[in-house]
């Protein structure tokens, strides 16, 4: 790690200058409670700070430059990566309190909002105009719409919509040294200038914090409906998936569930009356003249790969639990043991069953008793997230976790030309790939990380920008 | 998980904005607490006590994380070791030496008969097979007597066989389990079913959700099977109602949007209850809030907060109130008299003209009974 100024009572007193005492803390409760994420990792900030507005931010890193501080931006809390656990200590931005919808416009097909704000809420907000914000991670009653700029977040609707950066039409960014700058246009469409705005999406932090964004909102569709299908093979339940996206159908989800998972998320969510199997739940969405027709179509195309059973669900209110059962995976997977730890890599769609296959067999191949996995995700775009269920108190399952992970991106993912990440980010557990998944790219990418914050104070240490450890400067 | 899921939605973190304000922070603290990673402190009780015990993160949590029982063993824990806020000590030790939560004599649980003028209506008989339980805010606070008037009227003009316990009625013991004082807590249970079970009660009657959820929940854990069938009144009105007993017959003529008290809603799973009630009174007009059923959003009543930390409390109440604006209703009403103290306080405070109703003074005057 580069060598980092201290927090000192005389950096305290002029950070209390720039927000007030009453917006910062040092009290070793209050950093204990900011120091976790959702992964196994822990580390504490040396002061929690609670921004309200841009300049205040662009003062506290003009102040962090000067003096070497890190800083490490934080939303929700809700990463699965790590992303927002300040390594090197320093000054955590706590963006939550930046948490207004400034402005709709729904003529325009806009809207503006500071990064505190909960995806949940914008959509709650949206909804009542007939509009909405598509991408749609697990986290979103809790996940910030910062931080799904800065990993990139997805989620069910992605096959359809694409991803956070599909929709990010400008960012008011602070770089590390103060300067505010806005990225992109402020219309639907433009070419113009580099594209900055999709260099800051998914940066996790790393390239300048974010303090407000236009989002580019649709309608919502005027209909659903919904197929469940089990298989008794996730072979036979990928290749499906994989015909109706080659004939040009492209459902508003396309998820599954490996058979353990589906079992404990039928549980969990209360579903009864359907047989075990492999899961792929298949959501059309339009008009409502269209949507009976499309999955008709999807569920003739599926057929064909000889499912075990198929339940279709064109009432909203069957839809909808067949739907809660899916988005139950992990909830269902994290009641079977202490510690729950999702992994999220990507392969193309017909490697899916490979991949899964491979997938499936890696608490076999550990052999350390209590540890094991479910698996589930998005395999519209390939998407999966195999989920370690384990006890983080168990040394040997500790361990075990960790190996895992090499298991899984070293001689699964990677190897089948995969990404180690679709959605969460790289942040502390896939820094170590980074290089192997990019080669050479990884110089460039230091290069511009080191351009746009040569004291390395930006979220020090996670993959974003280059592997950990971070060279000394 | 520490997946975070219970954050956005918990209503005092929405007021304190610090990540120990959370459910996810309060079970970081307790665990800082369980390691020795650091002290118990002032700071670690008050965001321990900042917490409503709304139950929306018990609900909320993926993989089941006893987050209501975790904090209220942690106040246990601090209590232990002298910190307690001042409001909590106070209610406890009330609850200890007057038996209710005020600092009032016995004879004062009874007061509301006079006020309301329903001397004659209402007594405490040698025997009965029901019980009506007005809890210490029903019978003793100003502003929600109405509760314990209105649920008494009712219980006689639908002919049951009813008593109170008078002054023989302690407090259901529900603040010192918030506090973690099982002990007395148990104390307190085994003497209120000696009482009841003196009286021969086999069902308790209650407009109180907080001592519903005790007697039906905490009672058998406390002190064993109580042989009592308890019930919220609007259990008891639902089924008068579905029987053609009770009969709604005058208009309210007011727009009204039901708010869910954490007690009888998430607590204990009646939601749809109050709901029918309301909706079979003429005129009514029930409009929901956004957030209903096991999402509602805790009007700040509960958890002690309004003796610990009143001025969030009152914040949580107005917000409530900010909301029933917006959707345009004339009025709020819950089935719970700890709602309806921390809302109507609220409007007190505001220049709003919204009113704040219980679901028995509603049903009383569809009654034709004198509701307030």
């Amino acid at each position: 790690m580069p060598s980092y100024g201290r927090v000192t009572p005389a950096v305290i007193e002029e950070l209390e200058a720039i927000v007030g005492a009453s917006s910062l803390s040092t009290r070793p409760e209050e950093l204990i409670c900011y120091s976790r994420d959702s992964t196994i990792y822990a580390y504490s900030p040396d002061i929690v700070i609670r921004p309200a507005t841009t300049d205040q931010v662009a003062s506290i890193l003009s102040l962090a430059n000067r003096l070497r501080i890190p800083v490490t931006p934080r939303g929700g809390g809700t990463s699965a990566a790590g992303s927002p656990l300040p390594m090197a200590g320093g000054i955590l931005l706590d963006m939550s309190g930046m948490n207004h919808i400034l402005s709709t416009d729904v003529d325009n097909q806009m809207v503006v909002v500071e990064p505190g704000v909960v995806c949940d809420d914008l959509n709650d907000q949206l909804m009542r105009r007939g509009f909405f914000f598509p991408p749609d991670p697990a986290s979103s009653p809790a996940c910030t719409i910062g931080g799904m700029v800065n990993t990139n977040a997805a989620g069910n609707r992605t096959i359809k919509y694409g991803s956070t950066r599909e929709f990010v039409l400008w960012l008011e960014v602070v770089l590390a040294n103060g300067e505010v700058i806005t990225t992109g246009s402020r219309t639907l469409k433009s070419a113009s200038g580099y594209d900055l705005t999709r260099l800051i999406v998914g940066s996790e932090g790393s390239l300048g914090v974010v303090t407000k964004i236009g989002l580019k909102i649709i309608p919502v569709p005027e209909s659903y409906a919904t197929a469940v299908l089990l298989y008794d093979s996730v072979r036979d339940l990928a290749k499906a998936a994989t015909r109706i996206r080659r004939v040009g159908i492209i459902p508003e989800m396309l998820e599954f569930m490996d058979e353990k998972t589906t079992r404990a998320a039928f549980e969990y969510a209360g579903v009864t009356g359907l047989p075990r199997g492999n899961f792929l739940l298949v959501d059309c969405g339009g008009s409502r003249a269209e949507v009976a027709a499309t999955l008709e179509r999807c569920t003739r195309i599926c057929r064909e790969q000889g499912p075990s059973h198929v339940e279709e669900a064109l009432e909203p209110e069957y839809r909808l639990r067949l739907i809660t059962a899916r988005k139950a995976a992990l909830p269902a997977l994290a009641r079977l043991r202490p510690s729950t730890i999702i992994e999220d890599c990507t392969v193309a769609t017909t490697k899916v069953p490979e991949a899964a296959m491979s997938i499936a067999g890696i608490p076999l191949r550990i052999a350390v008793e209590g540890f094991d996995l479910g698996n589930f995700g998005h395999i519209g775009d390939g998407n999966m997230h195999p989920t370690f269920i384990f006890d983080e108190r168990v040394q040997e399952q500790r361990e075990a976790f960790l190996r895992a992970l090499d298991i899984l991106y070293h001689e699964i993912v990677l190897p089948l030309g995969g990404s180690v990440t679709g959605e969460h980010g790289i942040g502390i557990v896939r820094a170590k790939y980074i290089e192997e998944e990019h080669g050479a790219a990884v110089q460039v990418m230091r290069s511009i990380k080191r351009l746009l914050d040569p004291n390395l104070i930006l979220n020090p240490g996670k993959g974003k920008g280059g592997p950990y450890p971070l060279e000394a400067s | 998980m520490r997946c975070g899921y219970c954050r956005a939605q918990c209503p005092t973190w929405g007021q304190i904005g610090w990540e120990s304000g959370s459910p996810r922070g309060r079970m970081q603290l307790i665990k800082m607490l369980l390691e020795h990673r650091g002290e118990p402190n002032e700071y670690v009780m008050s965001r321990l006590y900042e917490c409503a015990l709304c139950g929306y993160c018990l609900w909320r949590c993926p993989p089941g994380v006893k987050t209501t029982e975790a904090i209220t063993a942690a106040r246990a824990y601090l209590t232990e070791r002298g910190l307690v806020p001042p409001g909590a000590e106070v209610a406890v030790r009330n609850v200890r030496e007057s038996h209710s939560i005020y600092d009032l004599p016995a004879e004062a649980r009874t007061d509301w008969i006079g006020y309301m003028g329903l001397e004659g209506l209402v007594r405490n008989a040698r025997s009965a097979q029901v019980v009506y339980f007005p809890g210490c805010v029903s019978s003793m606070s100003g502003r929600a007597m109405s509760i314990a008037s209105a649920s008494s009227q009712i219980l006689s003009a639908l002919g049951l066989d009813w008593s109170l316990l008078g002054e023989d009625e302690w407090c259901c013991g529900n603040p010192l389990l918030l506090s973690g004082q099982v002990a007395t807590a148990k104390e307190v249970a085994a003497r209120n079913l000696r009482t009841l079970h003196a009286k021969g009660a086999k069902m308790l009657v209650t407009s109180c959700p907080g001592c519903a959820r005790t007697f039906a929940q905490e009672y058998p854990r406390l002190a064993g099977e109580t042989g009592l069938r308890v019930m919220h009144i609007t259990e008891l009105l639902e089924k008068e109602l579905a029987s053609g007993r009770l009969k709604l017959g005058k208009p309210l003529e007011a727009t009204v949007v039901y708010h869910d008290p954490c007690d009888l809603g998430r607590h204990l799973g009646l939601y749809e209850q109050p709901r029918a009630v309301l909706r079979s009174v003429p005129g009514s007009g029930l409009m929901e809030f956004q957030r209903n059923r096991a999402t509602a959003s805790c009007c700040g009543g509960g958890g002690m907060l309004k003796a610990t930390y009143p001025e969030v409390a009152l914040a949580l109440a107005a917000k409530k109130l900010q909301e029933a604006q917006l959707i345009g209703a004339d009025a709020i009403v819950s089935a719970c008299p700890a709602c309806k103290l921390n809302i109507t306080d609220a409007i007190a405070a505001s220049d709003s003209p919204i009113r704040m109703l219980d679901v028995t003074e509603v049903v009383a005057k569809a009654m034709g009974l004198r509701a307030e």
